[in-house]
């Protein structure tokens, strides 16, 4: 059996955001159904991650990932949601390496870096991302609305390369804040990264904001899938 | 499988709701089934257990309900029933319906087209037309029919509808069954429909509700109908909640905002205002005369039952000669809303009957829908997936049949609840 591996957040921040479901499924392989908002409404996701402790030591991670159908019957419990992720992008080579050797995440290959700051009042959140340091990727603020409360949610996660399709199978716990006040904004660059993603069909507003402190992700297997796949946007 | 200590750690009530169990793929539908029942004998223990709970009286102010947990509660006040002008449990009505029963027998016995059409039905439809001010109606069976038969009837693969992002489900549904392109915009914001209607080209429709039932604010009619007519789109509207309350003389938003002729495509139901069952729609001639060849959801449905018409058809007169009933209505809309307001209780932007009551917090919405049937207050909490995350409220529906001092007694429980509930005021 595959050891749990953990990894330690001290700041994470998630903007969900609608695109039409014709657009989400040029991404979707074969077998993965994107899970829609509303009727022709699917969900794109742009998360910013500073890891504090890793086995890849700190560092920081930016991924674009659709949300998509679970998969049931494979594990006991009934996951919380699945994701796709479409395109990963790490600020360290050891952080890229780890995560393609263990979990074959699909991986922009330069490094990028995260400036995360917090507003005067403390209730929202700004992530920058920047590519070798002065190219700017993404801009995302996330507000905090009500209380912060325990999160404890388990995902799935479909990805694939040469050597087959996978899915991963993974937690997350921490102080969760979530809301669709739709208070939150988005900054997309035009930037190589996104060379695989048509950002014309975002909707600029969020539909739903996450912000995750003092959280744990617990990276617990990758089931081998059947039907292989190939990622369109495997870079 | 996962370690006995993240199994440990797992809370299935508290991080699940009903949208976690929508979608699932694999080899067994069962999969998907058993998992939501597997949560759900925890959600319902957990505070679910409060919804689907049968009255056993009538939906007056004063309700009876056999509770889940056993128990027999007399003399709840409510607050929750769509029973706006108090039709659903008055004699005028429920005589004319009795009598009709005596005359027609219990059910229809047929679809409208071939063995369904009662003299009753013409007579309310044609009731409903004059008091509307509109050529001709034609009824449904429910709401939800008169929804989704109207939409599909009229719109076809390769047309465009844009609908308000809170739209009720039975304009979803109706969009989705007509297969043509469904475009949402944010909810009244007629500056995302404007840029979302610019160049489609086609035939469009745009879909917007009176009163929207969670929020209970009017729609943006007059920005919504000049974009609209802008991009040569077509109108309809859903006065389910507006229609016999809102407007001068009751005939709904549209009246309200005098704006009766710009809407094309006019849809209400009986079950709110007129306390019984059924929808409508109404227009000119030529659209209910299509509509009656084409919405599926009336021409292969047996009709409303005699009966229920007759009712209906009672409480439409009833009020047409008696609108101190709709001003009494209003009267006590503007009354609890005021001292919900003066209490510090968040009732966001609702201007009418329907009266959200904000918690925010999913998690303690169930503890304070006890608490207040404890005080005798029966309110039904909503929350995540039928409105937003974090946006978790009762949904309060004011009566004209309410007098001051229930209303009164509403305002401060309510405040003394939510307050005991740590939660916070006009934020």
């Amino acid at each position: 059996m595959q050891q749990v591996v953990q990894y330690h957040i001290s700041k994470g921040i998630n903007g969900i955001f609608e695109i039409p479901t014709e657009a989400a499924r040029q991404y979707l392989p074969a077998g993965i159904e994107p899970v829609e908002a509303n009727h022709g409404v699917s969900l794109i996701g742009i998360t910013m991650f500073d890891f504090s402790e890793s086995p890849a030591g700190p560092y920081q991670e930016l991924v674009v990932s659709l949300y998509a159908v679970p998969r049931l019957g494979i594990m006991e419990q009934h996951p919380h949601a699945a994701v796709y992720p479409i395109v990963v992008a790490s600020s360290s080579r050891e952080a890229r390496d780890h995560a393609i050797d263990l979990w074959r995440l699909p991986h922009f290959m330069e490094d990028i870096g995260i400036e995360f700051t917090p507003s005067a009042d403390g209730r929202s959140m700004t992530g920058k991302v920047y590519c070798h340091k002065d190219e700017p990727v993404v801009q995302l603020t996330v507000s905090q609305t009500g209380a912060w409360a325990p999160m404890y949610q388990l995902y799935q996660s479909f990805q694939g390369d040469e050597s087959g399709s996978y899915m991963g199978i993974m937690d997350m716990r921490g102080q969760l804040s979530e809301h669709e006040e739709g208070t939150g904004n988005i900054r997309l660059h035009d930037h190589r990264f996104f060379r695989h993603v048509d950002l014309s069909v975002i909707e600029p507003r969020p539909y739903r904001e996450m912000w995750l402190k003092a959280g744990v992700e617990s990276y617990h297997r990758l089931v081998s899938l059947e039907k292989p796949y190939k990622n369109p946007a495997k870079i | 499988m996962l370690s006995e200590t993240t199994v440990r750690n797992f809370h299935p009530f508290t991080n699940y709701d009903f949208s976690n169990f929508y979608f699932g793929s694999g080899d067994d539908v069962y999969d998907t089934i058993r998992s939501f029942n597997q949560w759900w004998d925890e959600a319902f223990a957990g505070g679910y257990h409060i919804y689907r709970e049968p009255f056993t009286s009538a939906p007056g102010t004063h309700i009876s309900i056999r509770s889940n947990k056993g128990k027999q509660l007399d003399g709840l006040l409510n607050y929750s029933s769509y029973n706006y002008l108090g039709m659903a449990n008055s004699p005028v009505v429920t005589e004319a319906a009795i009598r009709a029963v005596e005359k027609y027998g219990l059910g229809a016995s047929g679809g409208p087209n071939l063995s369904g059409m009662f003299d009753i039905h013409r007579e309310l439809e044609a009731s409903i037309a004059a008091y509307k001010k509109k050529e001709a109606c034609t009824t449904f069976n429910s709401g939800y029919a008169a929804n989704i038969g109207i939409i599909s009837g009229i719109m076809r693969s390769g047309d465009t509808i844009f609908l308000d992002q809170y739209s009720h489900a039975s304009i979803i549904d109706g969009a989705i069954l007509s297969k043509a392109k469904t475009v949402f915009f944010r909810h009244n914001n007629a500056a995302d429909l404007d840029r979302k209607l610019a160049g489609t080209t086609g035939r469009k429709l745009v879909i917007v509700e009176g009163v929207y039932s969670m929020d209970g604010d009017f729609c943006n009619l007059p920005e919504i109908v000049e974009v609209s007519k802008k991009h040569g789109a077509r109108i309809m509207i859903d006065e389910a909640h507006s229609a016999f309350v809102a407007g001068e003389n009751g005939r709904g938003v549209v009246e309200h905002f005098g704006l009766e002729d710009a809407v094309d495509f006019h849809m209400g139901t009986f079950s709110k205002a007129l306390g019984g069952l059924g929808g409508y729609a109404c227009g000119d001639r030529e659209f209910v005369l299509y509509l009656e060849a084409y919405a599926r959801s009336r021409f292969f449905s047996c009709t409303l039952p005699p009966a229920v018409s007759a009712g209906v058809l009672a409480a439409l007169h009833h009020i047409e000669a008696n609108p101190e009933i709709r001003l009494q209505l209003w009267r006590n809309v503007h009354y609890l809303q005021n001292r919900l307001k003066e209490a510090g209780v968040d009732t966001g932007q609702s201007r009418s009957q329907v009266i959200p009551i904000m918690v925010y917090e999913d998690a303690k919405v169930f503890g304070i829908a006890e608490s207040l049937r404890a005080e005798g207050i029966f309110l039904q909490p909503v929350n995540y997936p039928a409105v937003s995350k974090g946006k978790a409220r009762f949904r309060l529906s004011v009566s004209a049949s309410h007098t001051i001092d229930q209303l009164e007694y509403a305002a401060q429980t309510i405040a003394n609840v939510l307050k005991e509930a740590g939660i916070p005021c006009n934020r």
